[in-house]
């Protein structure tokens, strides 16, 4: 399984049916605040693709903060996801998982952060962005 | 498509390879949300958020 598409955004869902993704103001990552630590959600969109013997088992997607050097703040967060092959599957083909809603930002220092992305303990992509120290 | 009863641990990890999920990474809290269109009275509680926060999205890629 992979990540072929993450990003933060002003609005993300995924549509009941059919599981296409709505994103808009897609690409967001500079941030300014007016004090630090600071912490806020944030709408995000994740697009995975998996093979066909990956299907019907319960996987875990996890992601982490890291902040300027690198180092995990806050805290692992994961959830389960148990992808299917669909009435429209084509035999040999990888099949498309959509992930949207809210991601709980946070950061302790001004600079480049990212969202690290793990599939099943495996780091697999990533969402970088920036916290600037902003008084207006 | 035949329609189906959906399992509520089918829901829990999505349902026709979608899902929606509320996460917070500063306390490692995740949520489902069951219901799509749950999304879009979220996005008022994350306005509500940035104001409350004094954060201001600046600029989209920084590269």
């Amino acid at each position: 399984m992979r990540v072929t598409g993450a990003l933060l955004a002003r609005y993300a869902e995924v549509e009941a049916e059919g599981g296409l993704l709505n994103v808009t103001g897609g690409g967001v990552d500079v941030f300014g605040v007016r004090e630090l630590p600071v912490h806020f959600p944030m709408p995000f969109a994740l697009q995975l693709r998996f093979q066909e013997n990956e299907a019907e088992q319960t996987h875990e997607i996890s992601l982490v903060i890291r902040d300027p050097q690198l180092r995990q703040i806050g805290e692992r967060t994961a959830f389960e996801i148990k992808p299917t092959l669909g009435e429209y599957h084509a035999e040999g083909w990888e099949g498309i998982f959509a992930v949207a809603g809210t991601v709980g930002l946070y950061a302790e220092v001004a600079g480049a952060h990212s969202i690290g992305i793990q599939i099943d303990d495996a780091e697999r992509g990533d969402i970088p962005f920036r916290v600037v120290l902003a008084d207006d | 498509m035949t329609e189906r009863n959906i399992q509520p641990q089918e829901l829990s990890t999505g349902r026709d390879n979608h899902l929606v999920v509320m996460l917070d990474l500063r306390t490692g809290h995740s949520r489902v949300l069951l219901d799509p269109a749950a999304m879009r009275p979220a996005t008022e509680a994350v306005r509500r958020a940035h104001e409350q926060a004094g954060v201001r999205v600046l600029m989209g890629p920084a590269a």
